[in-house]
């Protein structure tokens, strides 16, 4: 028996998101086997996790891939989904990037040798569209509370989750010391979080 | 500023790398391994993730190519029912008239004679994926709008507003229209300045002369339904240079 990854046990999830408001029902049908149910999720929800995948995968077959493995993921494990959490399109996410960070990992050699592209800026990020976009209470909070932190720790946790690369390749795309980087985000997640709890 | 606070646990700044992604596959094993036997990790693990998780607002959505749920259908022995189981398809007929009885606001009768004429003249020829195409998406006054450049080339559209776009709560999402398909989302834009949309390989091969781009107002976030639910504020035929 594998020990069950943590998105399993999420508890504590808010609301990041419009899409997620009649996600519940649909996935606890998805639970109960509900073929229309699963069907309904992936048009609702795939446009959105392909996204992601695309956005952390340099090769397109890879996303494809893991879209599909996320997909028979959520089937598999609906079951786990605890249906009074707020948030499930949290949930979807959650399983989404851990996925393709996975997938990352076993190309980590391949990854190394790709050139920046224009939409991973060194400094930081242009406030994408979304920032306009994403307007709930959560997303309002988590901006001002990463305003607070020193640019270079915003746009590295930011290029972090964007791309999923690890401590080392932030290192080495930035040509800072891997002990730089690492205190960098350690400081901005910790500094973060206690913003986000004041 | 350089110290770390308190609240940061050992466990709790190992989750937060966890969940941001920074951590090497073995250490994401192990750390899975801890989690299983520690539910503190856990519990700190999920909130992590509850924390971050309104970043990935920021990125696009891309619309996956059907056979991924064709694979996905196959590998979990699933076997929905036809309503269920349309997606793009030309099965969205009765979605996608509405879809044109809406934007074609009062003019119900001339969106669905524009329908049959669509229907009628299939798909356009597909175009080199390259070069450019253009369109000016214009609201029924004409003083607001956008103009969106398709790049296909670098497969990605250039959406430049040229008025302000008021939009009290709601957000502008741009949609693309192939004739008798439902509108597929290019994502949300920015309504005060330029907005670069990247699009899949797929979708650059599939753009023709006569596709529509289209504009609708959509919840923060955008539509949560995957096809429009707010007012189309503009439109526009795409056209080659």
């Amino acid at each position: 028996m594998h020990p069950s990854p943590p998105w399993e046990r999420m508890e504590s999830m808010t609301p990041s998101d419009a899409s997620g408001d009649d996600l519940g029902p649909t996935l606890v049908a998805v639970a109960r086997g509900d073929g229309d149910a699963f069907a309904r999720l992936y048009r609702q929800t795939s446009a959105r996790l392909f996204g992601i995948c695309v956005r952390m995968l340099p090769q397109r077959s890879d996303a494809e891939d893991v879209l599909q493995d996320i997909y028979v993921t959520i089937w598999n494990r609906a079951s786990t989904y605890d249906t009074t959490q707020p948030n499930p399109i949290g949930w979807l996410i959650a399983i989404a990037r851990s996925k393709a960070i996975d997938r990352l990992r076993t190309h980590k050699r391949d990854r190394r040798n790709t050139p920046l592209d224009d939409t991973t800026p060194l400094v930081d990020e242009t406030p994408s569209v979304a920032d306009l976009a994403e307007t709930s209470d959560d997303r309002r909070r988590l901006d001002s509370c990463l305003a607070t932190l020193e640019d270079r720790q915003r746009a590295a946790i930011r290029q972090a989750f964007m791309d999923g690369s690890t401590h080392n390749e932030l290192a080495e795309r930035w040509a800072v010391p891997l002990g730089t980087m690492k205190s960098w985000i350690r400081r901005g997640l910790a500094q973060l979080k206690a913003c986000l709890e004041r | 500023m350089n110290t770390i606070p308190p609240s940061q646990s050992p466990a709790d700044l190992l989750a937060a790398e966890y969940v941001l992604g920074v951590l090497d596959a073995d250490t994401r094993r192990a750390v899975e391994r801890r989690a299983a036997r520690e539910p503190e990790l856990a519990t700190a693990i999920a909130a992590w993730q509850g924390r971050l998780a309104p970043l990935a607002g920021d990125i696009a959505p891309v619309e996956p190519p059907r056979h991924v749920w064709e694979r996905v259908l196959s590998a979990t022995n699933t076997r929905p029912s036809l309503g269920g189981v349309r997606l793009n398809d030309r099965g969205g007929f009765l979605d996608s008239l509405a879809f044109w009885r809406w934007i074609g606001g009062g003019a119900l009768v001339a969106a669905a004679c524009l329908l049959v004429v669509l229907l009628q003249s299939g798909r356009p020829a597909t175009p080199a994926p390259s070069g450019y195409m253009v369109s000016t998406i214009t609201a029924a006054d004409g003083q607001s709008g956008y103009v969106a450049t398709v790049d296909l080339a670098n497969a990605r559209v250039v959406l430049v507003p040229i008025a302000a776009n008021a939009s009290s709560g709601r957000v502008p999402e741009l949609w693309m229209i192939a004739p008798g398909e439902k509108p597929l989302s290019l994502g949300v834009v920015a309504a005060d300045r330029p907005t670069t949309i990247s699009l899949s390989p797929s979708l650059v091969k599939k753009m023709g002369p006569d596709d529509l781009l289209a504009v609708s107002l959509e919840p923060p976030g955008g539509s949560p339904t995957g096809q429009p639910t707010g007012p189309v504020v503009a439109k526009g035929q795409i056209s080659g240079t």
